[in-house]
């Protein structure tokens, strides 16, 4: 089955396809409440009518940030339902996270339980809305309005997921209802998820991690999400206990632990397909020691805000494949890449791409706007950044980030902080930091910068000096046309430098 | 046990566990999280999943709900009260 064959072509009117079959099953459950598929029916339609009531409707964007609730599933639906696009922000933001997605997606409002109220008030004002509660156990709900005054990007967005990784600063990327639709469809089917599996998620909804392979197939399938706001080793244990969980998505440290609990009076696990790992590096040693003292083979998963999901191990072959983060998913295409974009050969080291329908169509604020490529009917390609090799097989071993840090005399370097002090130049438009080689053959920071006046590169630098540590600032700055040319000079660089 | 010994073991633990030399330095009331040392949920995790084996105790659920507003002297409190005879159960 493909993401083109008929059947409903957005979110709600598959998720009302799929609660007609089993209205009485759970639909999203967290320790202390739970919702059934007519419940959550109900629920988005009331909500619907609530959030209409506050002005919001088809066009609108509303942040999201309620944290592992049941009633995640229900606000999610009644604004999709309504053609509101949301950004799923986490609701351990502060400040400056909050600041940041409004200034990239500024919406008409933040949804959030009213313990959030406060914060988000200090962080970026509004008026307050109260929507109410599903029920007992159930958090309190708030709408912050805000006025968004400048111009949105295009309405079609049905989602936005606000990623940081180890840059420290939010960027948007937006998914349209086909490709959250296509998504849903990846995920299921590489899994194998069938309505009555639990996929028990101690990791965000926000995140892409828990909202791809937790919601979705909600969605679709008619799964149950098993939502934990934080990983309580015994309550989280007493989930996966359940004869009908199919998967855990776990990250390395959550394994870590459950290897220091120990087993003794753990629950028998047999019956869960899946433990999966993912959002960061999981290391050949820990499955190794997690799969000798549990019976278990943890399963590598590989994707991210932008690709979504893009990969994953299965059992019966990741105790075969050390340190691979798995083959692609179903209906996904990976690939390694050269400096060109040609496809590389089976075991040669390039930067990895994934193209699907499920890939988003870029960042909101249109930065990097060429590492989306569109390849037509709704197939986005995503250049990761991401150092690998595919051998003969298609196991995906990943090497390293290709802008990931600088090594400058032992001392490292974070590009993205080099570009945030660029950025702040007047007359600089564009910024980008990269390792290159000194004469010496030492590691040093080179930038390219895009300008939209008479600014000069020694002005730049001087500016660099009074706001970086000294071994933060770039050796070499390059006004350029187009940081596309930066980029590809940065990976001749990288290799030809090596 | 004192609770000013439970605190000093536990304060051992927090180094070994997830904090080094730094623990040493940590005060009895300061909150584990984001407001006082600086530990992520999944350390919070360790660090209770640790300090549980080293006192062989069971903590209760809400403290590792909220472990992040916890301090040692918190942790202390507990462990007394759920080792004290007739005390209430964890």
């Amino acid at each position: 089955m493909t993401a083109t064959d008929a059947g409903p072509a957005d979110v709600w009117t598959m998720f009302l396809a799929t609660a007609q079959r089993s209205p009485a099953a759970v639909a999203i459950e967290s320790p202390g409440a739970s919702l059934t598929f007519e419940e959550v029916v109900a629920a988005s339609r009331r909500l619907a009518a609530a959030f209409g009531d506050a002005g919001l409707g088809s066009g609108s964007v509303v942040h999201l940030a309620l944290g592992n609730t049941p009633t995640f599933l229900p606000a999610f639906l009644a604004l999709r339902s309504m053609g509101v696009t949301v950004g799923l922000v986490s609701s351990r933001s502060r400040d400056s996270e909050l600041q940041a997605v409004s200034e990239q997606m500024p919406p008409d409002a933040f949804l959030v339980a009213s313990d959030l109220v406060p914060v988000v008030l200090h962080a970026v004002g509004g008026t307050e809305v109260a929507v109410g509660s599903l029920g007992a156990g159930h958090p309190d709900l708030t709408l912050v309005r805000q006025q968004p005054s400048e111009p949105r990007p295009a309405g079609d967005l049905a989602i936005v997921k606000f990623t940081s990784g180890s840059t420290g600063r939010p960027k948007g990327v937006g998914m349209t209802e086909r490709s959250l639709v296509a998504e849903a469809h990846n995920c299921v089917a590489t899994f194998g998820l069938r309505a009555g599996d639990r996929v028990v998620a101690p990791v965000p909804l926000s995140h892409a991690y828990g909202f791809h392979l937790a919601i979705l197939p909600v969605l679709l399938a008619g799964t149950c999400a098993v939502a934990h706001a934080s990983f309580i080793p015994k309550l989280v244990l007493g989930a996966l206990a359940h004869p009908a969980t199919a998967m855990f998505l776990g990250v390395p440290s959550m394994y870590r632990v459950l290897l220091e609990t120990g087993r003794a009076d753990a629950p028998d696990l047999s019956h869960v397909r899946y433990m999966a790992s993912a959002a960061a590096p999981l290391p050949p040693s820990l499955v190794a020691r997690f799969h000798e003292a549990w019976g278990i083979a943890v399963c590598n998963v590989y994707g991210s805000s932008e690709t979504g999901f893009a990969a994953a191990n299965v059992p019966s072959e990741a105790l075969d494949h050390p340190g691979s983060v798995g083959r692609q998913a179903i209906a996904v295409q990976v690939r390694a890449i050269d400096e060109d974009g040609n496809t590389l050969p089976p075991g040669e080291e390039g930067e990895i791409a994934a193209s699907g329908r499920g890939v988003g169509s870029g960042y909101v604020s249109g930065e990097r706007a060429e590492a989306f490529i569109d390849l037509g009917d709704g197939v986005t390609e995503y250049r990761t950044g991401d150092i690998g090799v595919i051998d003969a097989d298609g196991y995906i071993f990943l090497l390293g980030r290709r802008d990931h840090v600088i090594n400058v005399g032992g001392l490292k370097v974070y590009p993205a902080e080099v570009v945030r002090a660029l950025e702040q130049v007047p007359g600089v438009t564009g910024a980008r930091a990269f390792a290159a080689k000194d004469p010496q053959g030492e590691e040093v920071v080179h930038a390219a910068v895009t300008v939209s006046g008479p600014t000069s590169e020694s002005e730049i630098l001087a500016f660099c000096r009074s706001n970086l540590a000294e071994h933060k600032v770039p050796r070499q700055v390059q006004v350029v046309d187009s940081l596309e040319s930066a980029e590809e000079t940065k990976m001749s660089k990288l290799s030809g430098g090596a | 046990m004192e609770t000013a010994q439970v605190v000093d073991r536990l304060r051992t633990v927090l180094s070994a566990s997830v904090l080094g030399d730094r623990g040493g330095e940590v005060a009895g009331d300061v909150p584990f999280g984001h407001e006082g040392v600086g530990l992520d949920s999944l350390a919070l995790v360790h660090l209770l999943t640790r300090i549980e084996k080293e006192f062989d105790v069971e903590l209760p659920y809400d403290m590792w709900a909220d472990a992040s507003r916890l301090s040692l002297d918190d942790c202390a409190a507990a462990i007394t009260r759920v080792r004290t005879p007739g005390g209430p159960p964890g």
